[in-house]
């Protein structure tokens, strides 16, 4: 390779992320120019959405897996939810998502106040998914439906027995009928379904909170002028983390409530 | 030489690819086609790197045949775009026309309308019971929603191609995760958990 | 030692060369600097290589005899988890990516930092958290599942599972987001000039790294977390006692750690491509081929990893499946391996140590990718599967291949890191105690899993006893080896040779900056007009 001499512009001093007192943006001195510093960081945020989704994928697999193997066992679980609360929930993260959208829109076009309020109020919406989660929580917690070791509903294993005996044998898998043999493993079975239920909507919790004070710090930001339509990555940033968060739901929704 | 055991390398692996997975009805025609594939993307890298072209235009030029040259530099032209990109803006004037695609509120108001409506088909629809295509039903309504999200609100239907590969990527590997586990899992004839 | 050209002449960078253009332990904890950031991986990866090193020291010891022989039979399986959980993460997977990746990707492309220079500089702190957290259960008891954690001992077992798989999460965090800057960085951060085909082969193969690392970690991630919650809350998702599925947990756990290997011997491969064509100053033959094999090998590698489970109760047909799938891998692998010894033929080969190695490595990887072969097939990996003859083959593709690989690197790259040379006859030195320790080591073990003997044991029956004192002073000889290695580091350290810019003669574009490199890496950037290995 021969090198020729290009004399790379030289940007005074080092300036500080985002914009500054002047309202000029300084892109990072390692690429071109403003543009290519956005496409870049959008790329790089696009790669991390889809280690969320491989993420959150793989328990979508072994969700899917294990309903067909045990289709029963999530029937009668998925009875348990309450699909009012779902569906506010999913109408709430929707509309979240819509005022996301506008607090990047307002940012790309300077109108800082409109900004924060819109930012505020998906902060808003994501307190009001955490309440009823709380709720919902709350209830599951009272009747005893819980993961794993901590199961204690009595319920549930009646509702079990009965949905199993209305079924044609030949609509049971195999491992389905491993354990409808066998009453007192029919009883300890709950978790597969419950465990799902609370490692899905946990871990989906989890990233609406993480969302949420990523929100939170964007919206600090823009109050203080930080962006503008020079130079809004960050907002662009979290505004497709916090969709991915409601991609999830979307799909969560009707396979925890409504198709069991 | 080295043209020779390129060839036959690919040529080897298109086959032990191609034939476990379509027997050997469709797969000769498969490896004609890859081949032919291959030979011309080789044959296209081979014109780039080996300025072929750009050496016989210059030729043509020094021997003075015009029309040739008048038909054949467009083409090198339009290939040192694809190849370079960077060099050709090195070329033009600085432009700082980036300017970025803006979405505006009505767009983003009519998907919002879109999916309040597809949530509530999805719960509408969750109370017939249609067996087994349930689940197929609520995915397909579901993926009908995501994709407004997606090219709407995460602006993907705007964005450049790569954003959209990289991200559909992630739906093609978890597709092999679970075509793979159910390979396993529902093909068990012993009950060994 | 090659006499530069007028044209090639490089000025030293004197005050603004990497090291020393800005001073104190405060600027090295919070520098932005890919370089910097490499050294401080290389700092962390060699001391948990020696932490893992000696744990392999220790296993051997124990093996020495059937029996008790220096510790008990907990212990011992607290050893073999430690020194596989080390090396497998806190080692093999971030050592090239991490060290050789982030200090020479970007200049091989010509650009003056990564893409995300803050992110790699958190990648480095996540990492360390993670590694903390997986080491402090050294002090608390240890952890005795194996590093692979398979279910239902895994639920079970006493020993700090959760914290260690905590730990383990949180590298896997880091290696995403280093692979993620690495993808960013050589879509949008070549020089211009610097097509797809005229970017080094090293570069490629870390290209093909970074997206299995973004597209494989994720997953371990989440069967980590689930084990912890097993552990915590007992979801029983993979408990069978539950109904759940224990085969459903290898197959999870595999679908990252089979690609994970790739991570291991890709970049690996990299730098063997790199090492060959400067030693043999030639061009390297077939340069798309291998640029394109390494992305097969990639996608090939994320349908195979069933082959870990062919004897776990999966069933018959994926065990077929596997099979046949896995014996593909071959194909790219080969090509790789043909193509290094064309561009031997021919060309001026000088045995620098870096060149043994790379050598070496062809040799070693050979071996180790056929016998991986002879798992791959079905029938048999039923007599192979969880004997030495396994434990064998992955030693011979993760040390006599990456290991290798990463410390002909280390000689190669040395003086343009550090701008002093090290001692070749100590590097040669060094080589024939590896190697030939390497193989007192480990060809005994494809004998001793021939004849039965399995893994992870910690007794065995007497008539293994020879081959197993084989294998350990074997693994003393490997252990001085790389003693040497370090005694020629810290000898170049002290007293080394001034490095020019350019000391082997490479053509790629890290040797035309300074030795050790400007902060910015180039003074002007520079224009690419030609592929990366023209020789002539």
């Amino acid at each position: 390779m021969s090198i020729a001499n290009i004399e790379t512009k030289h940007e005074g001093g080092h300036h500080g992320f985002g914009v500054d007192e002047h309202g000029h943006f300084h892109h990072a001195h390692h690429f071109k120019d403003a543009h290519h510093q956005y496409e870049s960081s959008k790329q790089g945020i696009w790669l991390f959405m889809v280690t969320e989704i491989l993420m959150f994928g793989g328990l979508f697999v072994a969700y899917a897996i294990y309903k067909s193997l045990y289709a029963p066992i999530f029937h009668v679980g998925s009875s348990f939810l309450d699909v009012k609360w779902g569906s506010v929930n999913t109408v709430i993260l929707i509309t979240s998502s819509f005022t996301m959208a506008l607090g990047i829109y307002y940012n790309q076009t300077n109108q800082f106040q409109k900004a924060v309020v819109s930012l505020a109020l998906t902060i808003l919406c994501a307190l009001g998914f955490m309440g009823i989660k709380y709720i919902e929580y709350s209830h599951k917690i009272h009747d005893g439906l819980l993961p794993g070791k901590f199961f204690t509903n009595k319920e549930f294993p009646k509702k079990l027995s009965e949905y199993i005996k209305k079924m044609e044998p030949e609509d049971l898998s195999p491992q389905m009928k491993e354990i409808a043999s066998n009453p007192k493993r029919l009883e300890k079975a709950a978790p597969l379904y419950f465990g799902f239920y609370f490692a899905m909507t946990g871990l989906h919790g989890l990233h609406v909170v993480i969302g949420a004070c990523l929100i939170f710090w964007v919206m600090v930001k823009t109050h203080r002028r930080r962006f503008s339509s020079e130079y809004y990555t960050p907002v662009e940033g979290v505004g497709i983390f916090w969709h991915i968060v409601d991609l999830i739901w979307i799909y969560l929704f009707p396979l925890l409530y409504l198709v069991g | 030489m080295e043209l020779v055991l390129n060839y036959s390398l690919y040529l080897i692996s298109l086959i032990c690819i191609l034939v476990p997975f379509f027997g050997f009805g469709i797969s000769p025609v498969l490896v004609v086609k890859g081949a032919i594939g291959i030979f011309l993307g080789n044959a296209y890298s081979q014109l780039v790197q080996g300025k072929i072209l750009k050496n016989f235009i210059k030729e043509k030029k020094d021997s003075g045949n015009k029309t040739l040259t008048s038909i054949l530099e467009p083409i090198q032209q339009k290939i040192d775009e694809i190849e370079d990109p960077s060099l050709v803006k090195m070329k033009k004037a600085e432009h700082d026309e980036h300017s970025h695609h803006v979405i505006p509120i009505p767009v983003y108001v009519g998907v919002l309308l879109v999916l309040l409506v597809g949530t509530a088909i999805t719960v509408w629809i969750a109370q017939f019971d249609f067996g087994t295509w349930n689940t197929i039903i609520a995915m397909l309504v579901a993926t009908i929603k995501a994709s407004f999200v997606l090219g709407f609100f995460m602006h993907l239907k705007y964005d450049n191609m790569m954003n959209r590969v990289i991200f559909m990527s992630g739906f093609f590997f978890l597709l092999l995760l679970i075509a793979f586990s159910a390979a396993d899992i529902f093909t068990r004839v012993n009950l060994i958990f | 030692m090659f006499t530069l050209t007028q044209a090639e002449q490089i000025q030293d960078a004197g005050e603004k060369n990497y090291l020393i253009h800005e001073k104190g332990l405060w600027s090295w904890l919070t520098t932005v600097d890919h370089k910097r950031i490499a050294i401080m991986y290389m700092i962390a990866v060699l001391t948990f290589f020696l932490i893992g090193g000696i744990f392999a020291l220790l296993i051997r010891l124990e093996l020495f005899t059937p029996g008790q022989t220096i510790v008990s039979p907990d212990t011992y399986n607290k050893f073999m988890t430690f020194h596989g959980a080390i090396m497998v993460f806190m080692v093999i997977i971030p050592a090239i990516p991490a060290i050789f990746g982030n200090f020479v990707l970007p200049i091989m492309l010509g650009a003056k930092d990564v893409a995300f220079p803050r992110l790699n500089l958190a990648s480095w702190y996540i990492f360390m958290i993670g590694a903390i957290l997986a080491a402090s259960t050294l002090f608390l008891g240890g952890v005795d599942t194996g590093w692979t954690f398979y279910t239902p001992y895994s639920i079970s077992t006493s020993t700090n599972v959760v914290l260690t798989v905590l730990g383990a999460f949180t590298m896997g965090m880091a290696s995403i987001l280093t692979g993620l800057n690495f993808v960013v960085t050589i879509h949008k951060l070549r020089a211009p000039g610097q097509t797809m085909s005229r970017i080094p082969l090293f570069v490629w193969a870390i290209y093909a790294t970074s997206i299995i690392q973004i597209l494989a970690t994720p997953v371990l991630g989440i069967t980590l977390l689930l084990i912890a919650a097993e552990r915590i809350l007992g979801v029983g998702i993979f408990d069978p006692t539950l109904g759940g599925d224990p085969v459903l947990f290898q197959h999870f756990f595999w679908f990252y750690s089979h690609p994970a290997v790739y991570i291991m011997v890709l970049p690996a491969m990299g730098i063997i491509s790199e090492l060959i064509t400067t030693f043999s100053r030639k061009t390297i033959f077939g340069y798309t081929a291998i640029a394109y094999s390494s992305f097969a090998i990639a996608g090939v590698s994320f349908i195979v990893w069933g082959h870990h489970m062919y004897v776990s109760g999966q069933s018959e047909f994926a065990g077929k499946l596997f099979s046949v799938l896995t014996m593909l891998v071959g194909v790219p692998t080969a090509i790789k391996l043909f193509n290094w010894i064309a561009t031997m033929y021919k060309g001026s080969i000088r045995l620098d140590a870096p060149m043994l190695y790379a050598i070496g490595f062809m040799f070693l990887f050979t071996i180790g990718g056929l016998t991986g072969i002879f798992l791959a097939s079905l029938g048999m990996d039923v007599h192979f599967h969880d004997t030495y003859f396994v434990v064998a083959h992955f030693h011979y593709v993760m040390v006599g291949g990456t290991l290798m690989a990463f410390t002909g690197g280390l000689l190669y790259w040395f003086p343009k890191m550090f701008g002093k040379m090290t001692s070749d006859t100590l590097g040669r030195i060094s080589w024939v105690f590896v190697f030939t320790g390497f193989n007192v080591t480990f060809f005994p073990q494809f004998i001793l899993g021939a004849m039965g003997m399995p893994r992870r044991y910690y007794d065995y029956l007497p008539e293994y006893t020879s081959l197993n004192q084989i294998s350990t002073v074997g693994s003393w000889l490997i252990g001085l080896g790389f003693v040497i290695v370090l005694i020629a580091i810290i000898k170049a350290f002290i007293s080394g040779e001034k490095a020019s810019a350019n000391p082997w003669g490479g053509k790629t574009l890290e040797w035309k900056t300074a030795s050790p490199p400007h902060y910015e890496n180039f003074e002007t950037t520079p224009v690419v007009t030609e592929g990366p290995y023209e020789y002539r």
